[in-house]
């Protein structure tokens, strides 16, 4: 059985003069799992994030529990140590002078030694591909090499749960790739649990065992699969599938049998193949009477552009 | 504009430092008592940051161009804070742009930090008092030019009273930026009214109006 | 992006450029109080004689020197010239409506002279070291930690904050909108900064929790090791005698 190390219990939120935000939200992560949160703008996803090391906190009540302590029990250093979050911009998360000293911010917070704290940032650099940038002042990096010291940053602390708020953001594809890999690393080696709010679904597959699908409240919740073949739900919250599993099924009006439904290229290129090594290494497409209404459905099923 | 070193007598350089760094401690302190400091300090550094931007904007006027000084402004936003603010500020452009002189720090900060706290002060006052906050803005920043003036002239004129023909001149360059100020730190309160009006020390009434506001403004 | 930047050249090599920051703060910060108040005009033709030759020790560009003084020395010769004419005495040059007298002569040339020297070294202690070491060297010499904490952050805003507001104006300029001193002009310059303001805000507001969620607690930590050479105490010691001797020079 596996150790559950978040768990959200009827959460609610509100910003000072502002309606409602997260209602009742409930949640359940395991460790070394990947969770992926999704919803439309404005859902309350990053403030959900920001529950979950206690930078958003209410004193009166526990609805969050890390590896099974109330957080608001928690003080600073654990809590730090247990979670640390990687924000969207990193602009706001780099305001030290230097790339070092901003790397070095949290393990000083948690009262570690000068030597510790230099053997972390060399450590944390290396790991983001960054040896070398120590003395580099922020204000000349580039966006993907400043988001890669701000996750250098977090993970500096070693936490055991690592949050991150639209990690691929504006990053190119190159970055992007390599961020995704850096993450799944961090999951596969070391075992870190990652929770993950994002819109870019054509990455989800790589960084995701189970999805939270939010808007206030949570509205759906299941594998990948479960929740990408669900075109209603996804319509109702402004989200849509990968392009693969689109085309896939495109393909299946021409009469592909397409088994799965890949969720990612990589997925994509596998399943080609096992089908086609299946049929005698050729693939059997054609246009029958009904394809065109159905490709004309399922285009305005899945998409936001009317066929 | 800002005095620059080797102009003033040491009387006049410490006895700045002296009103400065007691002002400045005086305020800080008196802020502490309301609300917790650690929060205040990442969200006042960028506020002094984005001041420091705003002053940056040359406009041509005439001949010439002036540029900016906006402690009216400061002081309407960030109350008693405004102080440390321009002390700051003067700091990072004497350190930045060797503008305004290391020596004169103090005297500076007290010549723009001293109208920069009586505008806060005149702005909440004519508010509660019913005037609309478009009004009470251009009046605060146009005074907290004006006074500038005053303390400058001041400053220049216990120095010496050879100071006398520079005390006009700067004064006269200053007459056109108390216009300009005063337009535009009108026009910003009037927008910070709408936007955001917890950036400003008035009693919000939170409507719909409001909400829809803060959505077109930044995607202005 | 048009940063700020006076520390362009801090990674040439010169002694001036190896001087502990630390000590070079305080024995320029001592010299600039020391330049700016000289009572005579032969010691403070030397003053500037001696920060100029402290340019050509320190190898910065020349071009670069030029550019980042050419203001400020403008300003102050402004002073002179405004002095020059308004001072009361002695007329030497002048007519009816408007004469140079002596002692505005001279009392604006010394002005003019230790401002210059004052400028000059101020100038010098900035551009031969990146910022973050003059910040820390603040923060070592044990100013207010409250106080070095606003200049750090404020410091490392205005870089994301220029960016911000270029990309502001130029999406305002496409819409065809330029900065004039008219009334349109002003009041759209207001909305400007009113929406520079409410982003600064709201950032602040993001940094902020991004601060708590790494431990922030109102007192960050800096890592600062610069170590004093035997060079660094020799050229202290030069440097606070000399900014002494300047104020003694004259009595003796
Ligand atoms: N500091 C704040 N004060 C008041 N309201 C806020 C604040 N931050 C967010 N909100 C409001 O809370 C709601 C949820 O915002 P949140 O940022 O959590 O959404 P999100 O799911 O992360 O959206 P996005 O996909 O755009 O990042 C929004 O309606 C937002 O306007
Ligand atoms: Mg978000």
């Amino acid at each position: 059985m596996k150790k559950t190390a978040v768990s959200i219990k009827n959460l609610d939120y509100t910003y000072p003069n502002s309606k409602k935000v997260l209602n009742d939200v409930d949640m359940e992560v395991f460790e070394g799992e990947k969770i992926t949160i999704m919803g439309p703008n404005g859902a309350g996803k990053t403030t959900l994030l920001l529950h979950l090391n206690g930078t958003l906190k209410k004193s009166n009540s526990d609805d969050v529990y890390i590896f099974g302590q109330p957080i608001s029990s928690m003080n600073i250093k654990d809590r730090i140590q247990y979670v640390g979050i990687l924000f969207e911009d990193p602009d706001d998360q780099l305001f030290m002078p230097t790339v070092y000293d901003d790397v070095a911010f949290g393990p000083y917070n948690m009262g570690l030694d000068k030597k510790e704290v230099e053997k972390r940032v060399k450590k944390s650099m290396t790991r983001v591909g960054l040896q070398g940038f120590e003395n580099e002042v922020p204000q000349h990096l580039s966006t993907g090499q400043k988001k890669k010291v701000a996750l250098a940053a977090v993970i500096s602390m070693e936490p055991k749960i690592l949050v991150l708020d639209e990690p691929t953001a504006n990053l190119d594809p190159k970055s992007k790739s390599e961020f995704i890999s850096f993450i799944r690393e961090l999951n596969e080696k070391e075992g870190i649990t990652t929770i993950i709010a994002t819109h870019d679904v054509n990455t989800i597959s790589y960084l995701t065992d189970r999805i939270y699908v939010l808007n206030e409240k949570i509205v759906a919740s299941g594998t990948p699969h479960d929740i990408f073949s669900n075109p209603e739900l996804l319509k109702q919250f402004n989200l849509e599938a990968p392009d693969p599993l689109k085309i896939f099924r495109m393909l299946e009006c021409f009469g592909y049998d397409s088994k799965n439904h890949p969720l990612s290229i990589n997925e994509a290129a596998e399943n080609l193949i096992n089908t086609m090594q299946e049929n005698g290494d050729i693939m059997n497409l054609q246009m029958d009477k009904d394809a065109y209404e159905n490709i004309k459905q399922l285009v305005n099923l899945y998409t936001y552009h009317p066929f | 504009m800002h005095i620059s070193d080797g102009v003033l007598s040491a009387t006049v350089v410490t006895g700045g430092w002296t009103i400065t760094i007691v002002l400045a401690f005086l305020t800080l302190w008196w802020r502490s008592q309301e609300s917790d400091i650690t929060e205040e300090i990442p969200k006042f550094s960028v506020m002094t940051a984005a001041f420091f931007v705003a002053s940056l904007i040359h406009l041509p006027i005439g001949p010439t161009s002036v540029h900016m000084i906006f402690n009216g402004l400061v002081g309407i936003v960030l109350g008693p804070l405004a102080y440390l603010s321009l002390v700051v500020g003067l700091i990072l452009q004497a350190f930045l742009f060797q503008h305004g002189g290391v020596t004169t720090i103090g005297i500076n900060a007290m010549n723009i930090g001293i109208p920069a706290l009586l505008s806060y002060y005149a702005f909440k006052k004519g508010y509660d008092f019913g005037i609309s906050e478009k009004i009470m803005g251009a009046f605060s920043g146009g005074a907290a030019i004006f006074m500038t003036v005053i303390l400058l002239s001041i400053t220049l004129l216990t120095t010496g009273q050879e100071f006398i023909g520079v005390a006009q001149v700067s004064a006269a360059t200053h007459a056109p930026l108390m216009i300009v100020e005063a337009i535009i730190t009108g026009s910003v309160v009037t927008y910070l009214s709408k936007v955001k009006p917890e950036l400003l020390p008035i009693k919000i009434h939170k409507n719909e109006k409001s909400m829809e506001g803060s959505k077109y403004g930044t995607e202005f | 992006m048009n940063y700020p930047r006076v520390d362009a050249y801090s990674e040439i090599e010169s002694v001036i450029h190896n001087f502990n920051p630390r000590a070079k703060i305080i024995t320029f910060t001592a010299l600039i109080f020391s330049f700016a108040f000289i009572e005579s005009l032969t010691v403070a033709l030397f003053a500037v004689l001696f920060s100029v030759s402290l340019i050509f020790i320190s190898k910065l560009p020349i071009g670069f020197v030029y550019a980042r003084l050419k203001y400020p020395i403008i300003f102050i010769f402004a002073i002179f010239v405004i002095m020059c004419f308004t001072v009361e005495g002695n007329i030497i040059i002048g007519s009816y409506f408007v004469s140079v007298t002596l002692e505005g002569l001279k009392l604006g040339l010394l002005i003019f002279l230790r401002a210059t020297a004052a400028l000059i070294i101020a100038f010098l202690m900035l551009a031969t070291n990146r910022f973050d070491t003059i910040i820390k060297a603040l923060y070592m010499l044990k100013l207010p930690n409250v106080v070095v904490q606003m200049i750090v952050f404020s410091y490392r805003y205005i870089f994301v904050l220029v960016d911000e507001f270029q990309n502001m104006k130029k999406s305002m300029s496409a819409k065809g909108f330029e900065i004039k001193a008219n009334r349109y002009g002003l009041s759209t310059i207001g909305n400007l900064i009113g929406m520079l303001l409410v982003k600064s805000y709201e950032r602040g507001e993001r940094v902020h929790k991004s601060m708590i969620s790494k431990g922030y607690e109102g007192k960050p930590r800096m890592d600062t090791n610069y170590n004093l050479m035997f060079s660094d105490y020799a050229l202290t010691i030069f440097m606070i005698v000399l900014a002494l001797g300047v104020h003694i020079y004259p009595v003796i």
